[in-house]
C-alpha cells in the first residue's frame, strides 16, 4: 500500500546537525516540556465560568453569537431577545390581546398631532441602583439619535425631533410628523443607565449590559454561552426560573439533538420537517404561532438590476399564477404558513382578508406570457437565500419546478451567506428575482414594511410607483385609524393587482421545547424565558 | 521470452493483484452507470414530486414502490439522483485532478530540473500553498467567483497541485543523479527531449499513486464545499450536495444522506484499491 | 543547527508574507463591508465619507502596505463587528482550537500506531485487509455526518455525553473522536507501509537472526523508523486539520477559531481574517519546524548529514 516517498526524500537535506539533541538530558527536557504544554492546553480554558444548577436554568439556543452587549448598537432579533430580558422598554405588547401595554411607562396620551405625554413609574431602579427617571428616558433616545453615535437603530426612530423632560417621571415626545407607529417602535427600544453610560464609556457598555429588566447579567464567554440571573428586585413579576442561559450552536441539526439529549430546553426556528422528530422522540414537543414575518419573491421591475421581463405587469401575474403557492404550504411546510395575497401579514394593522391572493391557473400563466411576447417563456436568475424563512431551499426548488412547467426556466443561485445578498439588494443588484422577507420589526403595523420594501428611493424598494408613493405617505402621516384602514386597503389591492411581487405566505413560528418546560410560541418572535415554568408546577 | 509464457505471467501477477482486479471491474461499472444515467435511472432526478416528499426506501413502512431509495425534501427519486449524481462527482473529481496535474507537474519538473533558482521559487510557493488552508482559500474564492460547477473544478485544481509539484521534483532530483541521464546528456541529447523521453516515463508510478488518491480526495472535498454551501448548485444533484442537504435529516429520515454517503464510500474505495493496483502492477519488484 | 534555524526563520516569514499577501487580495476582491457596517438607512454620502474613514477607498497596495506596517507590530487593527482588537479577538479562541486539534492528533495515534503495527505483522491478510478497508472508510466519511452519528448515539440515545458546547473533559470526547477519526486513516497506512519497507530491510533479519524478539524488533527497531514519514506527514496534515477543524467547530458548537474565521470571511470583517490567518499559519510553521526537530532527534543519518 501506498507511501509517499518523497517526503522523506526532499526532508534529507543539507542541515545544520542537531548534535545537541543527542544528549539524553535535552531529550528528556524536551519531551518534559512537551508534556507541560500539553497538559496547559487540556485545561478547559475560558474563566472559571459559573455554572447553575440544570433544574434552575433554562436554556435557549442562538445559531450565532451578538457582536455587543449593548442594546443600541445592533439590528438583530438575537439581541433584541437578549436585552428584552436585561432591559425594559417604555412599552411592551401583550402577547394574549396582541396590543401595547404599559410597562415603564404606565400611561400617555396625544397632546396634539406631533406631541406625546408619557407618565413613568417611580420605583424603578437599575441593577446597579441607579433610578429610571425621566432623564435617562431623554439621554437614551439623545443616545440613539445622535448622528456620532452611529447607532444601526437611528432609522427606526428618527421621526423623533426632541424628548422634553417635563419633570422626574413625566417626559414629552415632539415628532416631526404625526407619528402612528410611535408606539409599535417604542416596544423595541431599551432603556439603558445615563449614568453608566457616560462614565463608563461605549468600550464598557458593550461588555456590561445593565439594565432594569427581570434577568441580571452573570457573564457573557464569547462564542458560547450568555448567563443571566433573575433579579430578586426587579419592579414587576419575577421569572420562574432562576437562572436563564443562552447557547451559541451554530448548526441547527445539533440543537434539535441537544433539546433531545437534555442540554438545551428551547429551539427557535425549528425546521418544519424536524416537527415529526420531536414527535417522535418523545422528549420534546412543538410549539407555534403565526408571526410576522413575511415571506416574498421580489421582482424587479423597476430594471435596477438590469432591464427584465418582468418590467411588464402581465409577466408579472403570469409567474403568481405559475406557482402552486397553496400546495408548497401544504406539505413542503406541512400547514406551517398563511398565504398572503401581497406582503401584508394578517398579524398588521392595516390588513385587508378581502384582498385574494392569486389562484394556481398555469394555463393563465402561459396565456398571459404569450400576450406579453414570450410564447416561449425565457430564462431569468433567482438569486436564493435563507433570508430567515423555514424550508426556504426547497421552497425555492419547487417554485423552480412549477415555472419551469410554464416555460419560465429559473437559474437558481443558492448562496447560503445571508449577508452578502443583502447587500446585493441594498445596491440594486439583486435583481431580477430574489428571495427576501420582512420581520417589520415586531411594528404591527403595515406601514412597518410598506415604507422601507415600496417607497421610492429606500434601497430595498424593486417595485414603486407615485401613486402608491401618494397613499404610503398619507398612511404614515395621520393619526386616523379609520382612515388609515382605507388607505391600506387601496395600497393591498393595488399590490396584488399589479402583483408587485411574487407573492408568498405568512411565516409560522415553530419553536421545539423540552418536555421539562412549559412555554408557548410569542406572536411576536420574541422568545421570553421570563414567561417560562417548570413543566408540572 | 515467448508469447505463451509472457501471457501465464500477466495472469499470474493479474491474480496477485485480484483484489485490484475486481475493484476496477466494479468501478468500471460505475463509470458506465454515470455516463449512461439517462437509460439506466429509473426516474428523472429533477422531478419532484411534493405530495410524495420524504418518502423512506421501498421496503420500509410508506415507502412507494417507484421510489426504490426513498424520495428527498421536494418528493426527488434518491436512486436517480445518486446515479446522475455519480457523472457531476466523478466529473468533478476527474477534471479537477487533471487541472491539478496540468499546473503541478510541469511545475515539479521545472523545480527539479532547472537551477536552484527556480528550485527555490517555486518550493518556496509550494510551501506557502501547503501551509494556507485548504478551507479558507476555498471560501475566499469562491465568495468571489460565486458557487458553480465551473468555479469549484478551480478551487479544487488550484488548492492541490502542490502535491504533484512535491513528488515530481523529489523523482526528477533523484533521477538526475542517474546515470543513463548523465550518459544521454553526454551524447547531446536536448533538455526538452530529455525529459519528455528519459525522465517523464519513470514519473508514471507516482503520477498515477497520487492521481487515485486525489480523485478520491476531490470527492469528498467537493461534499465538504456543499456542507459549507459553496457547492454545485441546485437542482443539480451531486453525491456531496445530497451529503450536505441530507444531514438535517439525520435524526429520523436518515435514507438522505446514507445512500450518497455510500456511493462516495464505495466509489472512494475502488479507486483507491484500483490505484494501489495499478502502483503494484508498475512496480518492477512484482513481476519477479 | 543555526543555519537550519535561521533557513526556518526566513522561511516562515516568506510564507506568512505570500499568505498575508494572497488573503488580503481575496477579501478585497470580495468587495468591501461598508454597507453592512452602516445602518440600513445610510445614504451614499454617509457611505462614502464611511469608506474614506476606513482608507477603503485608498488603491489596494497602499491598504496593503499600512496593513502590514501595522500587523509587523502586532496590530492587525480592530475587529469591523465587535469594535476590539483582532488579534486579541483571535488569540482568544486559539486554546479551544488548539486543544481540540492536539486531542484530535493524540486519539488518532492512539487508533492509528497498533492498527498499522497489526496489519503489518500480516500484509494481505483479511485482518490487512479489514483495516484497510476501514483506513478507505475514514477517509471517504465526511466529519459532519460522523460527528452527527456520534452525538445521535451517545448523547441522544444513551445520554453519556454532552450533545455539545465546551467547558468540562466529556464536552471534548466527542469532537476530539470526531476530528480524530478524520486522522487515522492515512496515520495507519503510512505505519503500515513505513512498517513493511523496513521490516524486509537486512538489519532487520539481522535482529532476528541474533534471536531479538519478535516484540523488541517490532516496537524497538522497526517502528522507530517507521515513525519518521508518520511524524513528517502528521506535521503536513496539521494545516489541512483545520478543514476537519472547521466542520466539527461548527458540529459541536466547539467555541474556536475555525468557525470564528469562516464567520468574519461571510462579513467581510478583514481585519479578522487576516489576524486568524496569520496565526494559524504561524501555527503550522511552528508545528512543523517541531516535526522537523523531532525527526532529527529520532533519525540520527539526517542530523549527521549535517
Amino acid at each position: 500500500m501506498g507511501t509517499f516517498p518523497e517526503k522523506t526524500t526532499t526532508r534529507r537535506r543539507q542541515r545544520g546537525t542537531a548534535r545537541w539533541a543527542n544528549d539524553a538530558l535535552v531529550r528528556r527536557h524536551l519531551c518534559a516540556g512537551v508534556l507541560i504544554l500539553a497538559c496547559i492546553l487540556m485545561a478547559p480554558s475560558g474563566t472559571a465560568a459559573v455554572d447553575p444548577p440544570r433544574q434552575e436554568t433554562i436554556i435557549l439556543a442562538f445559531d450565532a453569537d451578538l457582536p455587543t452587549m449593548d442594546p443600541h448598537m445592533h439590528i438583530l432579533r438575537t439581541g433584541v431577545i437578549t436585552f428584552y430580558h436585561i432591559f425594559d422598554n417604555l412599552v411592551v405588547r401583550d402577547l394574549k390581546t396582541m396590543q401595547i401595554i404599559p410597562h415603564l411607562a404606565t400611561s400617555w396620551k396625544t397632546v396634539d398631532d406631533v406631541t406625546w405625554e408619557f407618565t413613568l413609574r417611580n420605583d424603578v431602579t437599575f441593577h446597579n441602583g441607579d433610578k429610571f427617571t425621566a432623564h435617562t428616558v431623554k439621554f437614551n433616545y439623545d443616545r440613539c439619535l445622535n448622528p456620532e453615535q452611529k447607532c444601526p437603530q437611528r432609522g427606526n426612530h428618527a421621526k423623533i425631533k426632541e424628548v422634553q423632560v417635563v419633570d422626574d417621571y413625566t417626559v414629552r415626545f415632539i415628532t416631526h410628523d404625526p407619528y402612528p407607529i410611535m408606539l409599535e417602535r417604542m416596544q423595541n427600544f431599551q432603556m439603558v443607565s445615563e449614568k453608566v453610560a457616560k462614565e463608563k464609556g461605549d468600550a464598557f457598555m458593550a461588555e456590561n449590559p445593565i439594565g432594569t429588566g427581570p434577568y441580571k447579567f452573570v457573564h457573557w464567554l464569547k462564542g458560547r454561552e450568555i448567563l443571566l440571573e433573575r433579579n430578586e428586585n426587579y419592579w414587576g413579576s419575577k421569572p420562574a426560573f432562576k437562572y436563564a442561559k443562552i447557547r451559541i450552536i451554530p448548526d441547527k441539526a445539533t440543537q434539535v439533538a441537544d433539546l433531545l439529549a437534555g442540554g438545551v430546553d428551547l429551539v427557535r426556528a425549528l425546521p418544519p420537517d424536524q416537527i415529526e422528530v420531536l414527535k417522535a422522540s418523545g422528549a420534546a414537543y412543538v410549539t407555534t404561532a403565526p408571526v410576522l414575518r413575511t415571506a416574498f419573491l421580489q421582482l424587479d421591475s423597476q430594471g435596477r438590476t438590469e432591464k427584465n421581463p418582468f418590467m411588464d405587469k402581465r409577466v408579472r401575474q403570469a409567474v403568481n399564477y405559475g406557482v402552486n403557492t397553496d400546495k408548497i404550504i401544504e406539505f413542503v411546510l406541512n400547514g406551517q404558513a398563511k398565504r398572503t395575497a401581497n406582503v401584508i401579514n394578517p398579524l398588521a394593522f392595516g390588513y385587508d382578508p378581502n384582498v385574494k391572493p392569486y389562484p394556481y391557473d398555469p394555463e393563465k400563466a402561459k396565456q398571459l406570457l404569450a400576450d406579453a411576447g414570450y410564447p416561449n417563456g425565457f430564462e431569468v436568475r433567482f438569486l436564493s437565500t435563507g433570508a430567515d424563512v423555514p424550508a426556504q431551499k426547497q421552497a425555492a426548488e419547487v417554485i423552480q419546478a412549477d415555472l419551469a412547467k410554464i416555460g419560465v426556466r429559473v437559474k437558481l443561485n443558492h448562496i447560503e451567506d445571508t449577508n452578502s445578498v443583502v447587500t446585493q439588494a441594498k445596491e440594486g443588484k439583486a435583481g431580477p428575482m430574489f428571495q427576501w422577507s420582512w420581520g417589520y420589526y415586531s411594528v404591527f403595523d403595515a406601514d412597518g414594511i410598506l415604507y422601507d420594501i415600496f417607497h421610492s428611493g429606500n434601497p430595498w424598494a424593486y417595485y414603486s410607483s407615485e401613486e402608491l408613493d401618494k397613499l404610503i405617505d398619507e398612511g404614515r402621516s395621520t393619526l386616523d385609524q379609520e382612515r388609515r384602514k382605507q388607505i391600506y386597503s387601496k395600497v393591498q389591492q393595488i399590490l396584488t393587482e399589479e402583483a408587485a411581487h411574487l407573492f408568498m405566505w405568512g411565516i409560522y413560528g415553530i419553536w421545539g421545547v423540552n418536555k421539562r418546560v412549559e412555554w408557548s410560541a410569542p406572536s411576536d418572535e420574541i422568545d421570553r424565558l421570563f414567561l417560562a415554568k417548570p413543566a408540572g408546577k | 521470452m515467448s508469447k505463451p509464457l509472457a501471457l501465464r505471467k500477466t495472469l499470474r501477477l493479474l491474480w496477485r493483484l485480484k483484489l485490484a482486479v475486481v475493484a476496477g471491474i466494479l468501478l468500471l461499472g460505475i463509470v458506465c452507470t454515470a455516463i449512461l444515467a439517462a437509460v439506466v435511472a429509473p426516474c428523472d432526478p429533477l422531478a419532484t414530486d411534493i405530495a410524495a416528499r420524504l418518502r423512506p426506501p421501498r421496503w420500509l413502512e410508506g415507502g412507494r414502490p417507484e421510489y426504490l431509495l426513498g424520495t428527498d425534501q421536494v418528493g426527488r427519486d434518491i436512486l436517480s439522483r445518486i446515479i446522475f449524481g455519480g457523472q457531476v462527482s466523478l466529473l468533478v473529481g476527474t477534471l479537477a485532478v487533471l487541472l491539478s496535474a496540468v499546473i503541478g507537474i510541469p511545475l515539479g519538473l521545472a523545480a527539479g530540473y532547472s537551477g536552484r533558482m527556480a528550485d527555490t521559487v517555486i518550493s518556496t510557493f509550494v510551501n506557502i500553498m501547503l501551509t494556507f488552508p485548504f478551507v479558507l482559500l476555498a471560501l475566499a474564492v469562491i465568495a468571489v467567483l460565486g458557487p458553480s460547477f465551473t468555479n469549484m473544478i478551480i478551487v479544487l485544481g488550484i488548492t492541490n497541485w502542490p502535491l504533484y509539484t512535491r513528488v515530481v521534483r523529489a523523482e526528477v532530483l533523484r533521477l538526475k543523479e542517474r546515470e543513463f541521464i548523465m550518459a544521454a546528456r553526454a551524447l547531446g541529447m536536448g533538455h526538452l527531449r530529455l525529459i519528455a523521453r528519459q525522465i517523464f516515463p519513470n514519473l508514471a508510478s507516482a503520477v498515477v499513486v497520487i492521481s487515485s488518491v486525489l480523485v478520491a480526495r476531490m470527492i469528498i472535498l467537493e461534499s465538504f464545499l456543499s456542507f459549507l454551501g459553496l457547492g454545485i448548485q441546485p437542482p443539480t444533484p451531486s453525491w456531496g450536495g445530497m451529503l450536505g442537504e441530507g444531514k438535517d435529516y439525520m435524526l429520523l429520515r436518515w435514507w438522505l444522506a446514507t445512500f450518497p454517503g455510500l456511493a462516495i464510500f464505495l466509489t472512494t474505495l475502488l479507486i483507491n484499491l484500483v490505484g494501489d493496483g495499478l502502483r503494484d502492477w508498475l512496480d518492477p519488484a512484482m513481476h519477479v | 543547527m543555526k543555519r537550519f534555524l535561521v533557513h526556518q526563520c526566513v522561511q516562515l516569514i516568506v510564507v506568512c508574507l505570500g499568505i498575508s499577501i494572497i488573503t488580503f487580495l481575496l477579501l478585497h476582491l470580495k468587495g468591501d463591508p461598508v454597507t453592512l457596517l452602516l445602518p440600513l438607512d445610510a445614504g451614499k454620502e454617509e457611505m462614502a465619507s464611511f469608506r474614506r474613514l476606513m482608507g477603503f477607498d485608498q488603491p489596494l497596495y497602499v491598504q496593503y502596505v499600512r496593513f502590514l506596517l501595522g500587523a509587523i507590530r502586532g496590530n492587525f487593527g480592530m475587529s469591523l463587528y465587535m469594535k476590539k482588537s483582532a488579534f486579541a479577538l483571535v488569540l482568544e479562541r486559539m486554546p479551544a482550537t488548539l486543544l481540540l486539534t492536539f486531542a484530535g492528533l493524540f486519539l488518532s495515534l492512539v487508533l492509528a500506531i497498533p492498527l498499522g503495527i497489526i496489519s503489518a505483522m500480516r500484509p494481505y491478510s483479511l485482518l490487512d485487509n479489514l483495516c484497510t478497508t476501514l483506513a478507505v472508510g475514514g477517509q471517504a466519511m465526511p466529519i459532519f455526518w460522523l460527528g452527527i452519528m456520534l452525538i445521535l448515539l451517545f448523547s441522544v440515545r444513551l445520554h453519556w455525553l454532552p450533545a455539545s458546547g465546551f467547558g468540562t473533559w466529556s464536552h471534548l470526547v466527542l469532537p476530539a473522536m470526531t476530528l480524530g477519526f478524520f486522522l487515522v486513516p492515512l496515520t495507519m497506512r503510512l505505519v503500515r507501509s513505513g512498517m513493511l519497507e523496513v521490516l524486509s530491510q537486512d538489519y532487520v533479519r539481522t535482529a532476528r537472526a541474533k534471536g531479538v524478539s519478535e516484540r523488541d524488533v517490532l516496537l524497538k527497531h522497526a517502528f522507530r523508523n517507521a515513525a519518521i514519514p508518520v511524524i513528517t506527514i502528521l506535521g503536513l496534515q496539521f494545516g489541512q486539520l483545520l478543514g476537519g477543524a472547521i466542520v466539527t467547530e461548527t458540529v459541536y458548537a466547539w467555541p474556536g477559531v475555525a468557525t470564528f474565521t469562516v464567520t468574519a470571511i461571510r462579513n467581510s470583517d478583514f481585519p479578522v481574517v487576516q489576524a486568524a490567518v496569520f496565526l494559524l499559519a504561524l501555527c503550522i510553521v511552528v508545528v512543523n519546524l517541531v516535526v522537523d526537530l523531532l525527526v532529527g532527534m529520532i533519525d540520527p543519518r539526517i542530523r549527521l548529514e549535517g
